[in-house]
């Protein structure tokens, strides 16, 4: 693949991203950066998103991967990394490459042992997948313990959160699972997407700008008997503001019920 | 009394129990309820001190009968009382839950009128949750000493978890200190939880219909600082209760002073023992994941652990025969017993080393703690360049100049008023 000065554009979307691995492969060129949204002082090549193509980098991507190579693009893709589009190029050119014992190496750290330790330049860009899936994870961890719902309209939930990853197709499960009868919004306010659950049916959409609607009393009082729950179990000869923080970062704070 | 009164009332004479995990149990939603539970077990919040808030732990009354000196809920303290009725617990469980605050409900109580009584209610409040919600989440409920069998089992069959809690770590203690409750009465409800937990298991096998009894075992907790024990007696009492009673896990739970001028207790002034706790919860541990017997953590001649360096060190450097071992030969559990390797640092060792021999790079690279495990360690059959052994050289590098003056002091018999 030859470094080329250009840039992609594309839609954002995973199969536009897939999209621009298909282009970048059948050219044989590397772009210098690929983005969604802006402008950019390269010169910009448009892709546009064709499901055939994207389909076909998937198969690919299956044949020589495995699924787990699959599930790999794809939270990469969720996952807020820098330059991500570039580093999931070089992700596929070398799992193509190396076939399904890759997936394996890169998750453990292992594999050829002295080739991860001498370091390549292929490396930093796994190295910056792998880094990005676990925070990702891990990230989805925390929204299964601190999303926050309030009841509103009428016995609809509804959450607002703030993640630095696109969780929300990673949260869908659980809360469906947890809440089959229930109809629930969780909004993430910072990629302007809402995870929404009624009538037994999942979707996520994209919802511009979206606020709390006013609550009744019921739900201000349920609220408030949490946050005396939650002020009430503490115990004052231990209190340990450093252990609280490295389980419940400071982040999540805003949109947690009980440190308003 | 209102709702938030209450909740007031039973959430503050509840925070002194310390279990509220709420892991061991999967259990799916069939889609007619509400509510699921994970094996894994989730905390959705942290209180100020730092403890994980995963179920609603509360009393169902703390208008308890018995006068244990210990306890805040003790008839002779001067405390508001409350009593929950069964609907209002379980409305609140479920409305706590949908919102997410919660994995489930933690249920104890104070002995209102008698033991069974008690119980009724805690069944009654239960039934409403599993059969009238359908709640699938998780239940933790105490089982209360002097309760009917038949009672206790109709509560296992409601809950994930049981516990009774041992309270204090002697007989003895048990006398002086808590005059209605006895050995027995505490042991008694703990064994048939146990023979009817280990009954329900083989009639899983055989019927599969047979309703679930605490899938995820029985728990206990016990007070440290209240009484006399010293941690080798408390470390044995608790080897003790996981081989004969089958627990899943013994809490043990700092005393807070809450009595005034007692001559039994310590003074309220007295700080909880936090570190002492901490360093019971690291014996525990090994016992329970590190295949240590309570015999090799500590003995009659020493019997209390040293509050300046983790046990697991402690048994390292008082054993310089064991060592050093090699990483590319020894076994899982031989490598568990090297300071700086943990559970999941020994098997990423014994997966990588399939590759090819490892070496301290490779190792440092698995996070492996080589500053502490450097000493122990060979890696095939070489020491870590420039590493020179000798006791003082090994414990100077596991502790902190200032905690190194205060080991010596405590091995040479020097208490530094940390049990005081």
């Amino acid at each position: 693949m030859k470094q080329i000065d250009i840039c992609y554009k594309y839609d954002g979307s995973f199969y536009g991203m897939l999209c621009c691995v298909f282009e970048s492969f059948e050219k044989k060129e590397m772009p210098i950066g690929i983005f969604d949204r802006g402008g950019s002082l390269f010169l910009v090549k448009n892709i546009k998103t064709d499901d055939i193509k994207a389909e076909r980098v998937l198969k690919g991507v299956q044949d020589k991967m495995g699924i787990i190579g699959v599930e790999y693009v794809r939270l990469a893709y969720l996952a807020s990394i820098k330059d991500k589009e570039i580093a999931i190029i070089h992700f596929i050119k070398e799992g193509l490459n190396k076939g399904k014992k890759f997936i394996e190496e890169i998750r453990t750290g292992f594999g050829p042992i002295k080739k991860m330790v001498a370091g390549s330049i292929n490396n930093i860009f796994l190295a910056k997948i792998q880094k990005g899936i676990d925070l990702l994870l891990l990230e989805k961890q925390r929204f299964i313990q601190f999303v926050r719902f309030s009841e509103v309209y009428n016995r609809a939930l509804v959450s607002i959160i703030e993640p630095e990853h696109q969780v929300l197709p990673l949260l869908a499960d659980h809360f469906v699972q947890r809440f089959p009868n229930e109809q629930f919004l969780i909004y993430d306010k910072t990629h302007c997407l809402g995870l929404i659950y009624t009538n037994k049916e999942v979707r996520i959409e994209r919802i511009e700008d979206y606020q709390m609607p006013d609550l009744s009393n019921e739900e201000k009082e349920y609220q408030e008997l949490w946050k005396m729950f939650y002020d009430t179990i503490a115990i004052k000869e231990r209190k340990n503001e450093k252990l609280r923080m490295g389980f419940m970062p400071k982040k999540y704070w805003e949109n947690l019920t009980e440190m308003q | 009394m209102d709702m938030f009164e209450k909740l007031k009332i039973l959430a503050d004479s509840a925070k002194y129990d310390v279990a509220c995990t709420s892991s061991g149990v999967n259990r799916d939603n069939p889609s007619d309820g509400i509510g699921n539970a994970k094996a894994c077990g989730i905390c959705h919040s942290f209180s100020a001190d730092g403890r994980c808030i995963s179920l609603l732990k509360i009393l169902m009354t703390n208008a308890c009968m018995y006068n244990c000196s210990y306890c805040y809920n003790r008839f002779s303290n001067d405390i508001p009382r409350a009593t929950f009725t069964p609907k209002e617990l379980a409305e609140l469980t479920i409305n706590f839950y949908r919102r997410n605050y919660i994995e489930g409900l933690f249920l104890s109580s104070g002995v209102i009128k008698s033991p069974n009584y008690t119980t009724e209610l805690m069944i009654a409040a239960l039934k409403i949750l599993r059969e009238d919600y359908k709640f699938y989440g998780y239940i933790h409920a105490k089982a209360i000493p002097g309760t009917d069998n038949d009672l206790i089992q109709a509560l296992g069959h409601l809950c994930d978890r049981m516990s009774v809690n041992i309270e204090l770590p002697s007989s003895e203690s048990l006398i002086a200190l808590a005059p209605d409750k006895s050995k027995n009465s505490i042991l008694a409800p703990m064994g048939f939880i146990k023979d009817t937990l280990t009954e329900n298991k083989h009639a899983l096998v055989k019927y599969k219909k047979t309703p679930q009894f605490v899938p995820a075992g029985q728990s206990t907790q016990m007070i440290i600082g209240a009484s006399p024990e010293t941690d080798y007696s408390i470390i044995k009492l608790s080897e003790g209760l996981y081989n004969k009673y089958k627990l899943k896990r013994v809490f043990y739970s700092a005393y807070i002073p809450v009595v005034r001028g007692s001559a039994l207790l310590p003074s309220i002034e007295t700080k909880p023992p936090l570190l002492r706790e901490n360093r019971l919860y690291q014996a525990d541990w090994l016992m329970r994941v590190y295949g240590f017997e309570s015999s090799e953590i500590l003995d009659e001649k020493s019997p209390m652990l040293n509050p300046f360096i983790d046990p697991k060190c402690n048994w390292a450097v008082n054993h310089p025969e064991f060592f050093p071992v090699d990483i590319n030969t020894a076994d899982y559990q031989i490598l568990l017993r090297v300071p700086g390797i943990g559970i999941l640092s020994a098997r990423k060792i014994v997966a990588a080393r399939k590759w090819g021999k490892l070496d301290f790079m490779h190792l440092k690279k698995l996070g492996v703690v080589l500053k502490r495990a450097q000493y122990f360690i060979l890696c095939s059959g070489k020491r870590a360049e420039g590493i020179k052994i000798n006791e003082s050289k090994v414990i100077s590098s596991l502790l902190s100049k200032k905690a190194l003056e205060n080991y010596y002091g405590f091995k040479n018999g020097v208490q530094i008023g940390m049990f005081d």
